[in-house]
């Protein structure tokens, strides 16, 4: 195992990411921008050195500020997390050539992960489902509206170069082909430095289900199973569980093993994921390589016992896995609900600013991934991530359940959240009965605004009211007088050992 | 000795009136009363009972800002009255047993609680002035009569400017 290991990102994965450190004895080396210094990760991590101003582009994407902060440090391998840089082969090869181990699979099979089409042509070729649609970009074929016509409409217009809903149009007939088209080549050429777009057939209310596998250095891969990430908004997931209500054993064995192959076409090594759509028909398809930890990687691990992010260390340290496909298995059932700074009621706008109180849900069952604390003032540069709620039950009604509880229970004050748009999200019907798609948020949430209860708002201002003559524990015994309020010395009164108060 | 205060949420205004209780508080909001009891734990937190009721509330001031949190919703009041009650002593004029209620600064009258030849306690709410988005409440200095009332609501006035005057008794 290394000694010590630099950590080029923030938040709530970075302290993810520090916690494995501690357990496994590695020295974690925390990076930070200048709006940064108090941030949580900070903190907890064993050394923390500033990489630069505020902006990404000037410190957490900064390529070569980070591998000089590293070798500075004298750290072996870079934890990249999720997000910035964790699937830039760019940054996989800097690392390499500065003799640093990079936690994660090498530069070419980022490339070809990163290669939207390239990856449909490879997992064509290995004889992995895929959507209908073009092996090649729309701008080399002859005839576009002929290649629509025979995918049949609605077709989906997407980048070759990235995802996140990025240059992404959905075409439901011939006469907004063009359009489409140009919109999602200008709006590709911004996110991803390539105007490359093809055509795919549009698959109505799909599920999203994921695979986790783990590939070590040795030739083992082996998965951890499925995660549904059907709830999503803007292209974003918000909710996650596993397993996934759609799936039974026969279908999970078969995209059990259709994602080790996918893993074994790009020569995957470390973690990653294998995302899948299933349509109505139960007919599942490849869908992308997220070739890094996921942000919702806590329900499987919950599931399964497996620390994932543990034995990502280990897999970069040149470890074998430790089990074989037959060791492992799903015991109950997980949910995640991520908790962003962000408005809910208007259209999820990031809501940026100072924490003023915070409390996290605790209980059986259930586990919460922060970055954040009270006092902390959420910085308006990065990603609005704060924290994941993950519960587990016994069966998904008392996941469910725990996850509505744990929700009532978690305070956030000061800043928007989407706490309240989750409670309502986890109690609703639809959801309860596992009958999630990705369309689940347009169908049922669209305009969504939170409706408080009959009664609550009165409860609230009495309480207002009554909290500034409240008397805390100590006064309670005195005349209210808070000068003259009486040291605990003074109120044990008939307090006795052995009695109880 | 009741305490009123004055709350705003979204577009709704509400008034709520304090007094101490036995052990606990009378609460009346918007006319409706209630015996509660409040007792404060960690910072921010407080146990709430209500006819045998428990809820675990989290109250945050900041500035004239309320945020409550109960039952899985949060919920920001603000404050107008409290702040509005001490800016209405330092006007008060009385003289020769008539309190002269005046503007404490240029505003709006938003309310007349009271109408002329009414009587009226110590403390009772008898105009509100808006000024500065606050929400100022002028009250009786004592117990006693309102003798006239010189202001309309919804009339913007200006700073010292008499609104009304109260007879208070043995001033």
């Amino acid at each position: 195992m290394f000694s010590k290991l630099l950590i080029a990102n923030r938040g709530e994965i970075a302290c993810r990411v520090i916690r494995a450190c501690r357990e496994l004895g590695v020295r974690a080396v925390a990076v930070y921008s200048e709006a940064d210094r108090a941030a949580l990760h900070v903190a907890r991590a064993d050394e923390a050195y500033c990489i630069g101003p505020a902006p990404p582009l000037e410190s957490y994407l900064n390529i070569e500020r980070l591998i000089e902060t590293a070798k500075q440090a004298a750290c072996e391998a870079v934890h990249p997390g999720y997000g910035f840089l964790a699937e830039n082969a760019a940054f996989a090869d800097a690392c390499a050539e500065a003799d640093l181990v990079f936690v994660g699979p090498s530069g070419d099979t980022l490339r070809l992960a990163g290669d939207k089409l390239g990856a449909r042509r490879t997992m064509a070729a290995a004889g992995i489902p895929i959507i209908p649609g073009m092996s090649t970009g729309a701008g080399d074929a002859k005839d576009v509206p002929a290649e629509a016509e025979k995918l049949g409409y609605p077709v989906i217009v997407k980048a070759a170069g990235g995802g996140g809903g990025k240059g992404m149009r959905i075409v439901r007939d011939e006469g907004e082909l063009a359009e489409c088209l140009e919109a999602a080549r200008r709006e590709a050429l911004g996110a991803f430095g390539d105007d490359t777009v093809y055509l795919e057939k549009y698959v109505e209310r799909p599920r999203h289900v994921e695979f986790q596998i783990l590939a070590d250095g040795h030739g083992n891969v082996v998965h951890l199973f499925e995660r549904e990430c059907s709830i999503q908004r803007r292209h974003q997931k918000i909710v996650e569980e596993s397993p996934s209500p759609a799936l039974d054993a026969k279908l999970r064995k078969k995209m059990g093993e259709a994602a080790i192959a996918v893993a074994r076409a790009v020569g995957y090594t470390n973690a990653g994921t294998i995302e899948f759509l299933l349509d109505e028909d139960k007919n599942f398809y490849f869908l992308e390589v997220n070739a890094r930890v996921q942000v919702e990687h806590p329900v499987t691990e919950i599931v399964t016992g497996v620390d994932i992010v543990k034995t990502q260390l280990a897999i970069a340290a040149g470890e074998r896995l430790p089990f074989a496909q037959k060791d492992v298995s799903q015991r109950g059932h997980a949910v995640e609900c991520r908790i962003y700074a962000e408005d809910p009621a208007a259209d999820f706008l990031p809501s940026a600013g100072k924490i003023l109180f915070l409390r996290e849900p605790r209980g059986p069952g259930v586990r919460l991934d922060g970055g954040i604390y009270a006092g902390y003032d959420v910085p308006v540069y990065y990603d609005p991530i704060l924290a994941k709620l993950i519960t587990w039950g016994s069966s998904r009604e008392e996941a469910r359940r725990r996850m509505a509880e744990a929700l009532r229970e978690y305070v956030i004050i000061g800043i928007g959240t989407t706490i309240p748009f989750l409670r309502d999200v986890v109690d609703h019907p639809a959801f309860a009965a596992g009958d999630t798609n990705t369309a689940f948020v347009a169908d049922y949430f669209d305009g969504w605004r939170e409706e408080v209860p009959e009664g609550l708002m009165e409860k609230a201002l009495a309480v207002a009211a009554v909290a500034e003559l409240a008397a805390g524990p100590a006064e309670r015994y005195s005349d209210g007088d808070r000068a003259a309020a009486p040291t605990p010395w003074q109120t044990v009164g008939p307090w006795e050992v052995g009695r109880g108060a | 000795m009741a305490i009123e205060y004055e709350f705003q949420s979204g577009d709704g205004k509400y008034a709520v009136t304090v007094e101490r209780s036995g052990n606990g508080f009378r609460v009346t909001v918007d006319g409706r009363a209630m015996e509660v009891d409040l007792v404060a734990a960690e910072p921010g937190c407080y146990s709430f009972l209500a006819d045998g009721e428990a809820t675990d509330v989290v109250v945050v001031r900041d500035g004239s800002r309320r945020y409550v949190a109960l039952e899985g919703y949060s919920l920001t009041l603000e404050e107008g009255g409290g702040e509005g009650q001490r800016a209405a002593a330092a006007v008060e004029d009385v003289v020769a047993g008539v309190q002269t209620i005046r503007a404490p600064m240029p505003g709006k009258v938003v309310k007349i609680a009271v109408a002329a030849g009414e009587a009226v306690e110590k403390g009772r709410k008898v105009v509100v002035v808006e000024a500065i988005k606050m929400e100022h409440l002028l009250v009786a200095a004592g117990p006693g009569t309102v003798k006239k009332i010189t202001c309309q609501e919804g009339q913007n006035v200006d700073a010292d400017q008499p609104l009304a005057e109260v007879e208070v008794e043995g001033g």
